[in-house]
This record gives C-alpha cells, sequence and structure tokens, in this order.
C-alpha cells in the first residue's frame, strides 16, 4: 500500500505539473492562472479524497488497484479536456470564466484519480499510524517524480508520454493490488496500450486547438514551457506557453525598442541585450557598429529554435564573434560584469511573474549601475501606450520610475507604445537634433526611425503629458522582497478581461499595512473562539496546509533574489521541500501519543516560520552561504509542515484522515490564489512570513 | 448557553476589529480608493425621448433604449431624467501630435502634424482594438482632462496641426467634436476624423459640414465578422462611408487584415470592387498590418506577403491608390501617379521624404492626383 502511496504520489506531482503547463499553454496564461489552477487542482483532489473517505467501499485495496489500472486512461483524458480551455478565435484570451470552467473539466479525471487514490489507500492501511506513513511515502514519491521531472523529463519528453508513462506505473502497481485474477492482469496492460495508440492523436488536437488553421513548424517541451514555432508564409512567430514572444518579419518594433537607447549614447561599444534581441534586436543593434554584444536569453531551447527559424540578419547574428549569447540569470551576469558595459538594454514583457519582475527590481537596478562603464547607460523597454495609459499601467510605471530614480543621478523617458527609460550617473543629451546627427555619423539609414520621428517621439509635450499622468498614479518600488509590478502586470493582463476584477484588484493592491493588520486582526478574531476538538484539529491542518505552500513560494522567491535563478537548484529547492515533509511526517510518530503533540505539531511550524525572515535577512550579509542554508531551512520548514497531518489524523481517528487531507489541501489552495498572486508583491516576503508564523502560533494556540 | 457565549464573544471580536480598521481607514485609505474622478455632464444630441423618462439614442446604428440614470452600450452617454447627457464632452482622455501619415491619411496635407485627441468610450468591441484602453472604459475610469473646444484649436496652431478625432471613437462624442470642429473653421485650422464608421446618416452629415477629410476603418467585409469580433454590424459601416464620399469631404479607408479572420483573397476582392463600383477608384485604400493586442494578444501580426496580396488585389482591381500600413519599407508606401506611375510623393514610414506635385498635379505628366494637397 506504500508502494501503492508513492506512486500514486509521484503520478499526481507528474500529472499536476504537465497539466499546468498544458492550461497555460492553451488559455496563454500567466501567474493569476497558474494561481487558479492551482487551486482548482488542490481544491479537486481534496474533494475526491473527503468523498472517498466518506464512501470508501469495503475492499479498498482492491478498489484502488482497479483506480490505479485505469489512470493511463484518467491521465489521458485529462490531457485531452485542456483543448476546452483553447479560444475557437485563434490568438483569442480566454475569460477567466471559460478558463475556471474548462480547468475545472480537465482536471476531474487526474485529481479523481490522486484523491480517491490517497483516500483508499488510507482506508486500507488503516490505523493512525498508517496515516503518517501513508502521507510520508506520496510524499517522497511527489518529490521523487519532481526531480525527475525538472532534471530529466522537463525538456526532453513531451506531455502526452509523461502521462502514458505516469499511468503506467500506476497501471504495474495496479497488478499487485487487485484480486490476481485474468481480467485484473489484462486490464492496466490494455489501458497502458490504448493510451499509447491515443497519446499521438491527443498530441495533436492540443496543437490542433491551440493553433488552429497553423501550419506549425516546431513543437518542443523545455524547461520553463512549452515552445512552438507556427510559420505563415514567410513569417515565424515563437510562442511560449501559448503566449506569443515574437515573430520575424517585425523590423518596425525592433527598431523602434532598439535604436533610441543606443542613440542616446555617444559611443555604445560594449552592450548588453537583455531579452529582445530575437525578434530582430541582436540585428539592429548590431548597425551601431559596437566591439561586443552580450544577449541574455535564459531558455537554451528558445535559443536553439531561434538558430533554425528565426529571420536571416538574426541567425547571422548569433554566429558573428563579436555577438555572445548567454543562457544565464541575467542578474548573475550583471553581477559578475562590473564596469564592463556602455549601455544595458532591459527589454521585457510587462511582469507577470516575479522571475521578470525580478529584472526591474531596485537591486538588479543597482546591479546594472555597477556593470556600467564610466558615462554607460542603463535602458529599460516596457509596453506602455500610444494613447492612454490605463489605470494598472500607469501604476506599473510610476513604479518603474520609482524605482530607477533612487538608484541613478539621471533618469528620462521617451513614452509610447515601447516606453524607454534611460538612467545613468551622468545627464543623457536626448535632445532631438544631438541623436539624428549621430544617426547621420553612424551612417544608419533605417525603415522607420529617421529625423522626423526622432523629433516626433522627444517632443517635450509626451513626456510633461506621461509624468502629469504618471504624478497621480500611487507608487511603490519594486524589491526583489516585495515584487510589486508583477501584481500590476497581471492587473492590466486582467483589465482586458474583466475590468472590475481588475478595479477591484488595483484597489486592494493600494491597501497599506494598516488594511492587512487588520484582515489578519479580524481573522484571529474568528479563529479564537473555535472549541470544538474537531474543528481545532481541522484549523491546524488548514493552516499548515497552507503555511506550507506559502512558506515554499517565500524561500524559492528569496533563493531567487539571493543566489539566482538557477533551473536545477530551484528544482531541487521544491524537492528538499517535499522531501522535509515527508521526514517530518515520519518523525512526527515519535511525539504521536503526547497529549499536547498538535499544539507541538504547529508550535514547531510557527517557529521555523519566524526563523525564516531572520535567516534571509542574515544570509543577505554571508551571500557565499546563502545556497546552503536556504536549503536548509526548506528542509526544516517541509518537515515542520508534514509533521502536522499525522499528528492530526492521530487526535481526530482514523475515519477523519481523508477529510483531513481534503482540508490540507484546500489551505494549501488557498495560498497559491492568495500568496502568489496578492500577499507577496503587495506585503514582500518577510512580511508574508510572519503573518504565517503569527498565524501558526494562534493555531498552536488554540490545539494547546 | 457555552455556544451562545462564544457566539456573542466572537460578534464582539468582530465589532471591535471592525470599528478599529475602519478609524484606521478613515485615515490611511488612499484619497482616490477607487479610480477615476466624475465627469461633467454635457446635452446630447441625436436622440428622442420615448415616454416614461426612456430615451432612445439616436447617434449609431444600435438605436439604444435607455432608461433613467443608465447608459447606452458606448458608456459615454446616460439618461438623466429622461434627458440625455453626454459624459465625455470637453474631456478628451488621450491628447497626442502624431503625423499625418499615422492616421493614416496619405492624400492630406503631407508631411503636417495631427493634433489628435479622443475620450472614452466606443459603440463597438473589437476584440483587437489597438485603442481598448479607452475605446472600452468608462469616463470615470480614464484620466481626463477639461479641454474645450477653443482649447483644442488654441494648442493645434500652437502646434501648427490640424485637429484630428481619433484612437477611440469619435461618433461617440460627436457633440465635442461638431463643436471643436466649428471652432477649428472659425480659426482657420483643418479638422479629421478617424472612425469605425458605424453611425447613423443625420449625425455624420450633420459633423461633416465642419470636416474637412474622414478616413474609416473598414474592418471586414463580412456580417459574421463584424458580429464575431466587432459586436457590430457591416452594413451601416458601408452606409456612412457613401454618405462620406458624396458630401464630398475627402475620404480614405482602411482595411486591418486579421490573419486568418479577414485577409482572404474573395473578401479582399469584394471589398475592393465595391469600394470602386460605389465610391471610385480614386478612394486611397491602406491595407494596414495587424499588431497584436487587447483580446487578441497571442495572433501573430500580418504576414508583409498578406499584405503585398491585398495590395495587388486592389491594385488589380483598378483602385488608383492602394497602400500597404504599417510595415514601413514595404512597397506600398509611396504615392504614385496612376498614369504615368512615377512617385509623386515618396515617404519612408511617416516620413515625406519628396513631394512631386504641382497644384494637385502630377509634376511629371500633368495628371490629377486627387486629396487635399495644400
Amino acid at each position: 500500500m506504500f508502494v501503492a502511496a508513492f506512486v500514486a504520489g509521484g503520478a499526481s506531482l507528474l500529472a499536476q505539473v504537465v497539466l499546468l503547463r498544458e492550461i497555460l499553454a492553451s488559455a496563454r496564461g500567466n501567474e493569476l492562472v497558474l494561481g487558479l489552477v492551482l487551486a482548482l487542482w488542490l481544491v479537486l483532489t481534496g474533494v475526491a479524497s473527503a468523498l472517498g473517505g466518506r464512501l470508501a467501499p469495503e475492499r479498498a485495496g482492491v478498489w484502488l488497484g482497479r483506480l490505479l489500472s485505469g489512470a493511463p486512461v484518467l491521465l489521458l483524458a485529462s490531457l485531452w479536456l485542456v483543448t476546452g480551455a483553447s479560444s475557437p478565435i485563434p490568438g483569442e484570451e480566454s475569460s477567466v470564466l471559460r478558463l475556471v470552467a474548462s480547468s475545472v473539466v480537465a482536471l476531474l479525471p487526474a485529481c479523481a484519480l490522486s484523491g480517491l487514490a490517497f483516500a483508499w489507500a488510507l482506508s486500507s492501511a488503516g490505523g493512525k499510524a498508517g496515516a503518517g506513513l501513508l502521507y510520508a511515502a506520496e510524499m517522497v514519491g511527489a518529490a521523487s517524480a519532481g526531480v525527475v521531472f525538472h532534471f530529466v523529463l522537463a525538456d526532453r519528453i513531451s506531455s502526452v508520454w509523461i502521462m502514458v508513462g505516469g499511468g503506467a506505473a500506476c497501471a504495474v502497481v495496479s497488478v499487485f493490488l487487485s484480486c490476481r485474477c485474468r481480467l485484473t492482469t489484462l486490464a492496466p496492460l490494455i489501458a497502458v496500450i490504448a493510451s499509447a495508440i491515443a497519446a499521438p492523436m491527443v498530441s495533436r488536437l492540443l496543437t490542433a486547438a491551440r493553433f488552429p488553421g497553423e501550419r506549425v513548424l516546431a513543437l518542443q517541451p523545455s524547461r520553463y514551457g512549452l515552445l512552438a514555432v507556427v510559420g505563415r508564409g514567410d513569417q515565424r512567430a515563437f510562442f511560449h506557453d501559448g503566449e506569443l514572444l515574437f515573430t520575424t518579419e517585425d523590423q518596425l518594433v525592433a527598431e523602434e525598442r532598439i535604436h533610441l537607447p543606443l542613440l542616446l549614447h555617444p559611443h555604445p561599444r560594449r552592450i548588453l541585450l537583455v531579452g529582445g534581441g530575437l525578434g530582430g534586436g541582436l540585428a539592429e543593434a548590431l548597425k551601431h557598429a559596437p566591439e561586443h554584444i552580450d544577449y541574455v536569453e535564459l531558455d537554451p531551447a528558445v535559443l536553439s529554435l531561434a538558430r533554425t527559424f528565426a529571420d536571416p540578419e538574426t541567425r547571422r547574428a548569433l554566429a558573428l564573434p563579436q555577438v555572445r549569447a548567454v543562457t544565464e540569470d541575467a542578474r548573475r551576469l550583471l553581477a559578475g560584469s562590473l564596469g564592463r558595459y556602455d549601455v544595458v538594454v532591459i527589454n521585457l514583457p510587462a511582469p507577470q511573474n516575479a522571475l521578470v519582475a525580478r529584472l526591474l527590481s531596485h537591486e538588479c537596478f543597482v546591479d546594472a549601475k555597477q556593470a556600467l562603464a564610466p558615462g554607460g547607460m542603463l535602458a529599460v523597454v516596457t509596453p506602455g501606450a500610444d494613447s492612454h495609459l490605463d489605470a494598472p499601467a500607469r501604476q506599473r510605471h510610476a513604479s518603474l520610475l520609482a524605482t530607477l530614480s533612487p538608484v541613478f543621478s539621471w533618469v528620462g523617458v521617451s513614452p509610447g507604445a515601447d516606453t524607454i527609460f534611460w538612467a545613468a550617473e551622468q545627464a543623457v543629451d536626448a535632445r532631438p537634433f544631438v541623436l539624428v546627427r549621430r544617426l547621420t555619423e553612424r551612417r544608419l539609414r533605417l525603415q522607420q526611425i529617421g529625423p522626423a520621428w526622432l523629433f516626433d517621439r522627444l517632443l517635450p509635450f509626451h513626456a510633461e503629458d506621461y509624468r502629469r499622468a504618471l504624478a497621480t498614479a500611487p507608487t511603490m518600488e519594486n524589491r526583489d522582497f516585495r515584487p510589486f509590478v508583477y501584481l500590476l502586470g497581471l492587473l492590466e493582463e486582467l483589465d482586458r478581461a474583466s475590468p472590475s476584477l481588475a478595479h477591484a484588484g488595483l484597489f486592494l493592491a493600494r491597501l497599506r499595512w494598516p488594511w492587512w493588520v487588520t484582515a489578519f486582526a479580524v481573522l484571529v478574531g474568528l479563529l479564537l473562539p473555535v472549541r470544538r476538538p474537531t474543528s481545532r484539529v481541522t484549523l491546524a491542518v488548514v493552516v499548515a496546509g497552507g503555511i506550507g505552500m506559502a512558506m515554499q513560494l517565500v524561500l524559492l522567491l528569496a533563493f531567487q533574489a539571493l543566489v539566482g535563478h538557477l533551473y536545477h537548484a530551484i528544482g531541487a529547492l521544491l524537492a528538499c521541500f517535499m522531501a522535509g515533509m515527508a521526514a517530518g511526517s515520519l518523525a512526527a510518530r515519535r511525539f504521536l501519543p503526547h497529549p499536547h503533540a498538535l499544539a507541538r505539531a504547529c508550535a514547531g511550524v510557527a517557529a521555523v516560520a519566524a526563523l525564516v525572515p531572520l535567516v534571509i535577512v542574515l544570509v543577505r550579509l554571508t551571500p557565499g552561504l546563502a545556497g546552503a542554508v536556504l536549503f536548509a531551512v526548506t528542509a526544516l520548514m517541509g518537515a515542520a509542515v508534514g509533521a502536522v497531518y499525522p499528528v492530526a489524523v492521530h487526535v481526530a481517528g482514523p475515519a477523519a484522515a481523508s477529510r483531513l487531507y481534503a482540508w490540507d489541501l484546500g489551505g494549501a489552495a488557498v495560498a497559491a490564489l492568495v500568496v502568489t498572486v496578492a500577499a507577496i508583491p503587495v506585503l514582500g516576503l518577510l512580511p508574508v512570513a510572519g503573518f504565517a508564523a503569527a498565524l501558526a502560533a494562534v493555531v498552536a494556540f488554540k490545539a494547546a | 448557553m457555552g455556544s451562545r457565549r462564544d457566539f456573542f464573544r466572537t460578534c464582539g471580536g468582530v465589532g471591535c476589529a471592525l470599528a478599529a480598521g475602519a478609524s484606521a481607514g478613515s485615515v490611511l485609505l488612499p484619497a482616490k480608493a477607487f479610480a477615476g474622478s466624475s465627469p461633467r455632464v454635457y446635452p446630447a444630441r441625436f436622440w428622442k425621448k420615448l415616454g416614461q423618462k426612456r430615451i432612445e439614442c439616436e447617434l449609431c446604428p444600435k438605436h439604444c433604449q435607455v432608461d433613467d440614470r443608465e447608459r447606452g452600450f458606448c458608456g459615454v452617454r446616460e439618461n438623466r431624467d429622461g434627458e440625455y447627457k453626454t459624459l465625455v464632452w470637453g474631456q478628451p482622455c488621450a491628447i497626442h501630435v502624431d503625423p499625418i501619415e499615422k492616421k493614416p491619411l496619405f492624400h492630406f496635407l503631407p508631411g503636417t502634424r495631427a493634433f489628435s485627441i479622443a475620450t472614452a468610450g466606443c459603440n463597438l468591441e473589437c476584440k483587437c482594438c489597438q485603442n481598448w484602453d479607452i475605446s472600452q472604459s468608462k469616463p470615470e475610469d480614464v484620466d481626463f482632462r477639461f479641454m474645450p473646444p477653443d482649447e483644442v484649436v488654441r494648442n493645434a496652431k500652437g502646434y501648427d496641426a490640424c485637429v484630428t478625432f481619433t484612437y477611440s471613437e469619435p461618433i461617440v462624442f460627436l457633440e465635442y467634436c461638431i463643436d471643436t470642429a466649428m471652432a477649428a473653421r472659425e480659426a482657420g485650422v483643418r479638422t479629421t476624423m478617424v472612425t469605425g464608421g458605424s453611425g447613423e446618416a443625420a449625425p455624420m452629415k450633420e459633423a461633416l459640414k465642419f470636416l474637412d477629410a474622414v478616413k474609416v476603418d473598414l474592418k471586414g467585409f463580412t456580417e459574421d465578422y463584424y458580429q464575431r469580433l466587432c459586436k457590430g454590424k457591416l452594413e451601416p459601416v458601408l452606409k456612412t462611408i457613401e454618405v462620406i464620399r458624396a458630401s464630398g469631404v475627402w475620404l480614405e479607408l482602411v482595411h486591418l487584415c486579421v490573419p486568418g479572420q479577414n485577409d482572404s483573397e474573395s473578401e479582399i476582392r469584394a471589398m475592393c470592387r465595391w469600394v470602386k463600383s460605389h465610391l471610385g477608384a480614386d478612394v486611397p485604400v491602406h491595407f494596414s498590418r495587424f499588431h497584436p493586442e487587447y483580446q487578441m494578444k497571442n495572433l501573430p501580426p500580418t504576414p508583409n506577403a498578406t499584405l503585398v496580396r491585398c495590395r495587388e488585389i486592389g491594385l488589380g482591381e483598378g483602385l488608383h491608390f492602394v497602400y500597404t500600413g504599417n510595415v514601413p519599407g514595404l512597397s506600398g508606401e509611396s504615392t504614385s501617379c496612376p498614369k504615368c506611375s512615377k512617385v509623386v510623393v515618396a515617404r519612408r514610414g511617416f516620413e515625406v521624404e519628396a513631394i512631386h506635385l504641382k497644384a494637385g498635379h502630377c509634376a511629371f505628366c500633368g495628371a490629377s492626383i486627387p486629396g487635399v494637397w495644400s
């Protein structure tokens, strides 16, 4: 049974990751979509678990075997149902309603499998001790699968075959759980074969739903998501998770984004481009005859596809000796490049996740300043508007300006559909006739940019109007530990589909500290009167589940901020957390008989959660140890959270095991949505950890 | 008894917390808890009463029937006690100075500037709208400024520009357009309009008395496209175009080619034939490149080959002036004489590089080149 829990846990993790990636790609989603779908996964699995516990059949082990034998079909069916998340109009964003409805339908088979499997395993294993062991086994299975996916499968095997593989593993285990008759031995085999036969068809259906009527030239899973290249005529369009990255034949856009920043510097000899190069920016930058260009593209798969499908000028540029394409975290590159560059151009889409937000933070701008040679200049290109900036965009721009201004002595801006900020320690001459002179001196004959364009673009009227609009927008500096701009980027995106939700979100985003403290006080006020023992146990599990999810995110972002975005390390960090949960679950068996075991477990969560901000502040002083220390704290946090569930089951009784598992997932679901989307960007990592610790302390007090 | 005590304790706790929060909030709540400020209200035109404080708007084909305190589809006209009011008169939220070629107007005062203004609101809901942040917003949701007609004209004069009503949909702020155009005419300033064309004839004729040029977005040439992607209708747009042509005001058309949606050869050919037969071969037609925006952010832009093909179809159907837009460097930016084929207005992007015209005639062969050249 523990093997079954291990395998089911692993298959469940694989299914979760694959379905999240596929729904993101179909719904062309972002961090909000990610949080929403993750929350739906947790809720649906929890509901399935609760129902499974309530309706557990007599021979639960045999039924578990039958369920697992159908896993290949269930998992593939979930994947097929993801096609419903794509809008029938090509390129159209899915509405929130469509996204939620289609995600629920798509996730149901896989979540039912995951939830029912755990519940029936619990029923079969029985006993108070069994629940903790099963929980630990599931966590170890999930951690192992996470490692395998992250290090081996992510950029090599397509989603359909990962689902077939996960289903096959479940089917193998099912043979040993079911009664040993011919049917129960053959059924899993038939299911595996059927899913293997159906897999290519499901893959084709997914692609056709995402790109109806298009000629798909390449489909490739990468570490960071699903990549696609679509061709129409001679044009090639590159997609990442369904989002359009860049196209060829887009010279106008590339010109506007690159030439103004480079013309602002008198002699751009050594240039760093962070993003925006493969759509023509690199080729345009070379027209200024620099000595060297470093181009950063985090995903090596994107670079590889560009070398095949990008326009000829870009492919030539990538092959030139003075161009170095770097697949590394841009922050680490900046930190290690003291006084190296004349111009650094950060050219990114509107931030909708912490990964992009950290390239627009105070700390990043400090790194960029140190990477500039004397007389050097930083340019930040960000989506704006030709006519009018709506409220979330205005606030995002104001935040960017508020983040740049304290770091650099001079900050200028040219607003437009692509707004360009420039920042330097010395005055930058942005007079149009100076730029026109440089245009001539550098013999630049461009399609769009000429004297008239420069004079119009740099009309004082535009900058004055822009600054006037920003003056009314509330601002908050964007920091690594408080990546505020990505919340604004999400709200901008939400504004397209649901303006009323976006405005409500913007209102909440403007709420300051006292409101959050008041809301927390209200929450505590509601929790304090809870007296019934079963309610206190449930509360402990819900809060532990929520804190577990919240602290995973806090530690992940802290690692990113202090060490860097290192793909493999981050995968290992997540696995470390889950392994810690497993270890905590096993270790909790030692103090199960203690009368205040639940209070102790919750106090442990509170203590470690309170330790996290302290540790993060201290490791900032010793960056060399940051990685190792954060790994250790992550494992400790996982262990503290993992200890709560088995203790809770011990207190409430084995009959409550499935229901408590459901509540555990419910708490995690709420945290997945609230913490990712709102709490971290608005409050910051350290206060979120503080709130988590305080909440755990209250619950520990109630549990005592 | 215990549960009642718990209940009262909970209520007391929550009440205290809420009171504390309210006092904190009264001091610390942001001054503008919700975005935007209240727009000024002015009398609207082009509507009629239906009785019982209900009115019917007659500005556009939607003919919204609006109850008291409600607004029409456009979101910028509201029924107040049985009187229809406009919430955007004199309150533009987008003010820019653009090259006239950006509108695009290629046969109207080339090389000059357009002092461009727009208010919130639109009577369509195009999924690929390039100015959705104002067209799909209400006046109280945007950052507007009060700029009465004479101030608009003064600003335009300061930039040596014409006044252009653009970005969102001028039809929904037609009162402001008409009043501003009247003031501009008195001051000797030209006015132009960039519109989707979904308006009723009577209001359009009123506006045309004071306008000098109009560019209409002919978004598609099927009812299906208009309904599916714009929540509008094609027929009223075609009627508006004919009204503008008949008025003598300079007219140019733009067709935004959305890949896979409205760029089929049959549709383009049908549209070009209609233009030639109903408007004449001299009406300039621009085939413009779609860029991902609003709710179609992930549809790739129009391939250059599509624009070239559309232009070839237009020229093949006998239209004299067919341009490709939003793609500098592509053939189709410059104006050629339909008689001798020489370039009479050379353009690169929005820049006019050379003009070879003499009093509106080709400098090489003397053929008349229709447009407003001075």
